[in-house]
């Protein structure tokens, strides 16, 4: 299986000589399982150089697999080359919105409004097609295995577990761990506690024994403080989760965007020194645009 | 009950209005970027309305969630602050047209009757160390009369009817309720709850909970039913306060004067209901 990260940013692009290192497009990450399939988690703006990379095996069938909504993991889309050349195939997945009850298909189709968009949705030239998903409704492309797990974020988020052959990886897309709105005075404290726990329970027996789990790890402990509810992790959260879970790897993305990489390297040294790695532990990394993980 | 009543009381409850107060709170809640989550969750978990639609839609087919959410709190652990928010606000938007007055059925009375069930029965499976998820329980007692609501806002004069023959005759309200519209509340709720995908057991509850078919959360409900009405807690419409039957006295190993004593004082259940009615 191999993985590219062609976005690592959070929230808006941020490109700068303080963001060379480790790059400034929002999330973006090809995946190649062993099959050969071709599979996109979410469609930022590192999209647009991902396509490019693939003018030699066009025609293409992608597989593009959004998380959720948000600006940061939809605003490349548009700008998806394969979209534009016949011949193409591309299968959009991603969940439906509960609030207007409008399906996946509802991104295009609003980014391509003739008032924001040059090219309307039915003037693509490749054959596109649309899938909504539920949780836990598991998609097989060829002999690889795509697993939605419900997170947790401002609006519904699916992480992705990918099995082919015998290798397995996990994106969360944007996800926050939940916390208990009660406080331990209140009578409700216990038992929301318990609902917690067995939603934690519910995503890490999905997340279970991954070579590659990458996670949302936007904020340090710290700064978490004054943005809970804004539906991000933190660098220890997600070593927490990924040690629970059993994962091999651990890489850290969802980079804010005002953070240069000097920054980046600083408070994740410190996340790790504060997390001493244990036997059994994961490693942890920095994603990187341009890094290939092939295993 | 045949299936035009039937298919004519499922049309109902999709015309179902929430309590004004609610979807007021809802609103200015929900405008406040800073509101307290908690605070959120009590306005929508103490609205029978909006905790059962709300309830229909995150176990609808359209979510499709691997588990069946069972509480106002259980969805907002499962889907996130944000979305359980919307998705109370779009029910409180469509649902705060006017409606229809409806004389025989005073909406603030039934709401604390539902209220102070739904705290009573919890207070009851505390005490008497009840197995079953508290919430559910909490949730069970606020819908177990829901069908009321649907019956007074939807067969209005048939309900009316039903509650002056039961005072009159000094009889339970679903006796009357069976005799003049052919189907109690019991029923109706029950239908609907079942059409609404909620989870088994709190189906079960509402439906049965005249048919003196005795489970843990069920029992828990009639005992806080009875209590409720013996204290005057709101009104739920039927002027008698049944005894409790033999399975009932069973499992508490009490009648209604022990069970009483047991509970101790219930003024504070009855405040905080009031308090939220009225706040
Ligand atoms: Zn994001
Ligand atoms: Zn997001």
């Amino acid at each position: 299986m191999k993985v590219r990260f062609w976005g690592v940013r959070g929230s808006i692009p941020s490109p700068g000589k303080h963001t060379v290192r480790y790059g400034g497009n929002t999330t973006c990450i090809e995946v190649r399982p062993d099959d050969g399939s071709l599979i996109i988690l979410d469609a930022g703006t590192g999209i647009f150089p991902l396509s490019q990379s693939l003018f030699p095996e066009f025609p293409i069938t992608a597989h593009i697999f959004n998380t959720h909504t948000h600006w940061d993991h939809i605003q490349g889309l548009p700008f998806f080359i394969p979209f534009f050349v016949p011949d193409n195939r591309v299968n959009i997945y991603g969940v439906a919105d509960p609030i207007s009850q409008k399906g996946i298909r509802e991104i295009l189709d609003t980014q391509l409004q003739y008032r924001f968009f040059p090219i309307r949705e039915v003037e693509l030239k490749a054959d596109i097609a649309y899938q909504s998903l539920v949780e836990a409704e598991v998609v097989h492309i060829g002999e690889t295995k795509i697993t939605p797990v419900l997170m947790n974020h401002p609006v519904i988020n699916f992480g992705y577990r990918i099995d082919c052959n015998g290798k397995s990886m996990f994106f969360t897309g944007d996800h926050e761990p939940p916390s208990n709105i009660y406080t331990p005075d209140d009578e409700e404290y216990k038992e929301y506690q318990s609902l917690i726990e067995q939603k934690n329970k519910g995503m890490i027996d999905v997340i279970q024994g991954v070579d590659v789990m990458i996670a949302d790890a936007s904020y340090t402990p710290e700064e978490y403080e004054a943005k809970k509810g804004w539906g991000h992790g933190t660098y220890d959260s997600n070593i927490v989760m990924a040690r629970d879970a059993g994962v091999k790897k651990l890489y850290c993305t969802h980079h804010e965007p005002t953070r240069s990489d000097d920054d980046l390297e600083a408070v994740f040294e410190a996340a790790l020194e504060r997390n001493p790695r244990q036997e059994g532990d994961p490693e942890c990394f920095l994603a990187q645009e341009g890094l290939t993980i092939d295993w | 009950m045949d299936d035009e009543l039937q298919k004519k009381l499922m049309g109902m409850v999709d015309q179902m209005p929430p309590f004004p107060k609610s979807v007021h709170r809802i609103m200015t809640l929900s405008a406040d970027i800073n509101c307290a989550p908690k605070d959120l969750v009590q306005v929508i978990e103490h609205d029978p309305v909006i905790t059962m639609k709300l309830l229909k839609l995150v176990n609808s087919a359209f979510f499709s969630l691997a588990r069946s959410i069972s509480s106002v709190r259980h969805a907002l652990v499962y889907l996130g602050l944000n979305t359980v928010k919307n998705l109370a606000l779009s029910i409180a938007t469509v649902e705060s047209l006017p409606r229809k007055k409806t004389p025989v059925f005073n909406t603030k009375h039934f709401l604390m009757h539902s209220l102070t069930t739904a705290s009573v029965a919890q207070h009851v499976a505390k005490t008497f160390d009840i197995e079953s998820d508290a919430t559910d329980i909490f949730v069970a007692g606020l819908l177990h009369d829901f069908g009321k609501a649907v019956l007074a806002q939807f067969a209005t004069d048939m309900f009316a009817q039903s509650v002056q023959e039961a005072e009159q005759n000094q009889e339970p309200l679903h006796i009357a309720e069976l005799r003049v519209i052919g189907a109690n509340h019991a029923e109706v709720g029950g239908l609907l709850a079942e059409k609404w995908e909620l989870p088994t057991a709190l189906v079960a509850c509402i439906r049965e909970h005249h048919m003196g078919i005795s489970s843990p959360l069920g029992d828990c409900v009639f005992v806080a039913n009875q209590i409720s009405k013996h204290e005057n807690f709101g009104q739920s419409g039927s002027p008698v306060i049944e005894s409790f039957p033999g399975y009932i006295l069973e499992r508490f190993q009490m009648d209604m004067e022990g069970m009483l004593d047991a509970l101790g004082d219930l003024s504070s259940e009855s405040e905080k209901a009031h308090a939220f009615i009225h706040m």
